[in-house]
C-alpha cells in the first residue's frame, strides 16, 4: 500500500467508527481532522442565493401560518407529492450524499447496506405505520400513544423518548455543519454553527412547518438534480456500462476485486446484523419523521407522500451506488485531489465533492457545496420544529395546561421554544466539536428504536397494552439505551479513558430494543387494575377510528 | 363515537372483510419485505463467498450487488403496488362502509 492510501484508510477509519457504531448516515457527520479551506467565493455566492430564496418562502410562509395547526403541521395541506419529496430531502442528507459514498470508496460493497437498509425500511412504515398514524393522530405520534392510555405520563415519558432524539441528532448535526462549512466555505467553527443555528430559528419560528417543508423540498430537488448530472457524467465516460465502472474501480483500488462483496468493512457477523436491524428500526421511532405523516389531509395522502418519497429515495441511492464506485477511477490516482502528504484534499468525505468538480469544474463544484450545506439546515429545522411542537403542544398545552390554552399562547411558547433549542442546538454544538459526534448520534437511534417505536407499535396493535407496561418498558429502553452506550467501548473506553469496556458492542439497540418489548409485554399483562381493563376497552373505537380515519383530526377544529 | 357504534362497526360483515384483507396485504408485503431484507443481511454475514461470486464468468457484477439493487427496487416496487391497490381497492370499500353507517 502506498503512502497515500494508508493516509486515505486511516481518515476512513475515523469515518468507519462512525459508522459502525451508529446509523451514520442520517447525520451529517465530517469527522476527524478537518483544515479550514481558502474562501470559495462560487461556493458562498450559490449558497447566499439559496439563503435569499428561502427567506422569501419563509416570509411567504409567515404570512399563512396564523394558527397552531399551521405552525405545527401547515395546516394539513401539504399536497403528497411535496411532502413526499421532503421526506425523501430528510433521509437524502448530507451524510448519505457525503459518507456513503466516502464508504464505498473505501471499503466498497459493505457500504451499500445502509442505502438497502433504509430502502426496505420506508415501505414497512407505509405498510404498518402511515396510515394508521395519520387516522389517530393531530400533530405527534405522542397523540397516538397517548390515545387510549393514561395521557398525562405516557406524554411525558414520550416528551423525554422524543425529545432526547431531537437534542442528540441536533448535536451531531451541528457539529457536522460546523466541520462541513469549514470545509467548503473557509468559515470558522463558532459563526458556522451559529449562522446554521440563526437561519433555522428565522426559518422555523416565523414560517413553521410550511416553510420547514418547503426548504426541504428545494434542496431535495436541487440534490437530485446534482446528482443526477454526476451520476450521468461517471456513465457517460464508460459508455453507460456499470459493468465497466466496476471493472475499473476493482482495478484501481488496493483492495481490488474484493470491494464488490462483502467483508471490507463490517467484519463479523454480529456487526452484519446489527447495523442491518439498527438501519431498519432507527428510522421508525424519529420523532420529525412521524410528524410529517400529519401535514397532509388524511390517510390517503399519507400513504400517497411515503410512496413519492420511497419512490426518490430508491433513485436516489441508485445514484449513490454509481457515483460511490465511480469516485474511486476518477479520484483515488488522480494527484489534483490529494495534498502533497497523499490524503485526500479535506478528508475522504470530499471524494464525492472532488469528483463534481472532475466531471463539472468550479461552477458545478461550487453548486453541490452549496447544496451540501443546505441540505443541514433543512435537516435541522425539521428537528427543531419537532422539538418546538413537543414543548409547546405535548408538555404545556397537553400536560401543564390539561388543553386549556389558547391557540395564541400555544404559539407564543412554541416560538420561545425554538429560541431556546436554536441557543441549546449552539452552545452544545460549540461544547461537542471535539467530542465523538458518532456517539452521540447512535445515542438518538438507539433511544428512538428502543422507547419510541416498542410504545408507538404496541399503542397501534396491541390490545393488552396497559399505561403501566408502556411506562415500565419506555423507561427500561431508555435506561438500557443510554446506559449499554455509556458502558461500552464508545464511551467508557474512547470518551472515559478506561482499558476495557463494560460492555462489549458499541449498539445498545440489539439488546434494548428487545428487552423494551419484553417488559412492556410482562407488565401490560401483570397490569390487572381497573384502570387496565379501561384502556383495553378502548382498543375497538381506536382499532375502528385506525382502520376508517372517522373523526380524524382535520386542521380547523380542536 | 359511542360504544353501540363501535358493536354495529366490529360485527359488520363488511368492516370484518375490510379489517381482514387491508391487514393480510399489510402482513404479507411486510413478511415479504422483510425475509428479502434478512437473506440479504443472512448472506453478508454467514455466505460472504457465494455474495462475491460473478454473476456469470469474468463479469464484474457480483450476486451481492445484484441482490442490493433488487432490493432497492422492490421497496420501490412493493409501495407502488400497495398504493395501486389500496387506492382502488381499498378505499372504495371504506367509502362504501362509511357511507352505510351514514358518516360520509
Amino acid at each position: 500500500m502506498n503512502k497515500h492510501l494508508k493516509n486515505t484508510a486511516l481518515t476512513l477509519g475515523v469515518i468507519l467508527s462512525y459508522f459502525i457504531s451508529s446509523n451514520a448516515v442520517f447525520a451529517a457527520v465530517i469527522e476527524g481532522e478537518v483544515q479550514k479551506q481558502a474562501i470559495n467565493y462560487t461556493a458562498i455566492s450559490m449558497f447566499l442565493v439559496f439563503v435569499l430564496a428561502t427567506l422569501f418562502i419563509t416570509y411567504w410562509a409567515a404570512k399563512q401560518t396564523k394558527s397552531k395547526e399551521d405552525f405545527y403541521i401547515a395546516g394539513g395541506g401539504i399536497k403528497p407529492w411535496q411532502n413526499g419529496t421532503a421526506i425523501a430531502g430528510d433521509f437524502m442528507s448530507a451524510a448519505t450524499f457525503l459518507g456513503i459514498t466516502a464508504a464505498i470508496y473505501g471499503f466498497g460493497f459493505d457500504a451499500l447496506i445502509m442505502a438497502v437498509g433504509m430502502m426496505v425500511a420506508w415501505p414497512i412504515i407505509l405498510f404498518v405505520i402511515t396510515e394508521r398514524l395519520r387516522n389517530l393522530g393531530s400533530f405527534t405520534f405522542i397523540d397516538v400513544v397517548s390515545f387510549r392510555l393514561d395521557k398525562r405520563p405516557i406524554r411525558i415519558l414520550s416528551a423525554v423518548g422524543s425529545l432526547s432524539v431531537v437534542v442528540f441528532y441536533l448535536i451531531a448535526q451541528m457539529v457536522g455543519a460546523g466541520k462541513l462549512i469549514q470545509l467548503l466555505f473557509g468559515l470558522d467553527y463558532i459563526y458556522a454553527v451559529i449562522l446554521v443555528s440563526v437561519l433555522m430559528i428565522l426559518y422555523v419560528s416565523f414560517g413553521g412547518m410550511l416553510a420547514t417543508t418547503w426548504v426541504q423540498l428545494i434542496k431535495a430537488i436541487l440534490l437530485l438534480i446534482g446528482g443526477s448530472f454526476i451520476a450521468f457524467m461517471v456513465m457517460k465516460n464508460f459508455d453507460f456500462s456499470f459493468e465497466a465502472i466496476l471493472k475499473s474501480a476493482s482495478e484501481i483500488h488496493p483492495k481490488g476485486t474484493a470491494i464488490l462483496g462483502p467483508g471490507q468493512w463490517l467484519k463479523d457477523p454480529i456487526a452484519i446484523i446489527s447495523m442491518g436491524l439498527t438501519m431498519l428500526f432507527g428510522v421508525m421511532g424519529l420523532p420529525h419523521i412521524l410528524m410529517r405523516i400529519f401535514t397532509v389531509k388524511d390517510a390517503k395522502d399519507a400513504r400517497k407522500s411515503v410512496f413519492v418519497a420511497t419512490g426518490l429515495m430508491g433513485y436516489f441511492y441508485l445514484l449513490i451506488v454509481i457515483i460511490g464506485y465511480g469516485t474511486i477511477p476518477f479520484i483515488m490516482e488522480n494527484p489534483d485531489y490529494h495534498n502533497s502528504d497523499g490524503s485526500i484534499i479535506g478528508g475522504a468525505n470530499m471524494v464525492v465533492l472532488h469528483v463534481t468538480h472532475f466531471m463539472g469544474g468550479d461552477i458545478m463544484f461550487g453548486f453541490m457545496s452549496a447544496v451540501a450545506f443546505a441540505t443541514i439546515l433543512a435537516v435541522v429545522a425539521g428537528l427543531t420544529l419537532s422539538g418546538a411542537t413537543t414543548v409547546a403542544y405535548d408538555i404545556y398545552a397537553k400536560t401543564i395546561k390539561n388543553g386549556n390554552v389558547s391557540s395564541e399562547q400555544e404559539m407564543i411558547v412554541s416560538r420561545i421554544a425554538t429560541f431556546a433549542i436554536g441557543g441549546l442546538a449552539v452552545v452544545l454544538g460549540i461544547a461537542f466539536e471535539h467530542e465523538n459526534i458518532a456517539f452521540v448520534a447512535s445515542m438518538a437511534f438507539a433511544i428512538a428504536a428502543s422507547v419510541n417505536f416498542p410504545i408507538l407499535l404496541l399503542a397501534i396493535y396491541w390490545r393488552g397494552l396497559t399505561t403501566k407496561g408502556a411506562i415500565y418498558g419506555g423507561i427500561t429502553g431508555l435506561i438500557l439505551s443510554v446506559g449499554l452506550m455509556i458502558l461500552g467501548p464508545s464511551v467508557w473506553v474512547n470518551a472515559l479513558g478506561n482499558a476495557e469496556a463494560i460492555f462489549p458492542w458499541s449498539y445498545p439497540t440489539f439488546f434494548s430494543m428487545p428487552i423494551a418489548f419484553f417488559i412492556i409485554w410482562l407488565v401490560s399483562k401483570l397490569d390487572k387494575s381497573k384502570q387496565a381493563e379501561l384502556e383495553k376497552s378502548k382498543f375497538d373505537d381506536q382499532l375502528i377510528r385506525s382502520e376508517l380515519g372517522i373523526g380524524i383530526s382535520k386542521a380547523a377544529d380542536h | 363515537m359511542s360504544n353501540i357504534e363501535s358493536e354495529r362497526f366490529l360485527n359488520h360483515a363488511g368492516f370484518i372483510h375490510y379489517s381482514k384483507i387491508k391487514n393480510r396485504v399489510n402482513f404479507w408485503l411486510t413478511i415479504l419485505l422483510l425475509s428479502s431484507y434478512s437473506v440479504y443481511v443472512g448472506a453478508m454475514a454467514f455466505a460472504p463467498i457465494w455474495m462475491s461470486s460473478p454473476l456469470w464468468d469474468g463479469s464484474t457484477i457480483t450476486t451481492g450487488i445484484l441482490l442490493a439493487i433488487i432490493l432497492l427496487f422492490s421497496g420501490i416496487i412493493c409501495s407502488g403496488l400497495y398504493v395501486l391497490w389500496a387506492n382502488r381497492v381499498l378505499d372504495k370499500l371504506k367509502q362504501e362502509l362509511l357511507k352505510e353507517f351514514g358518516h360520509e
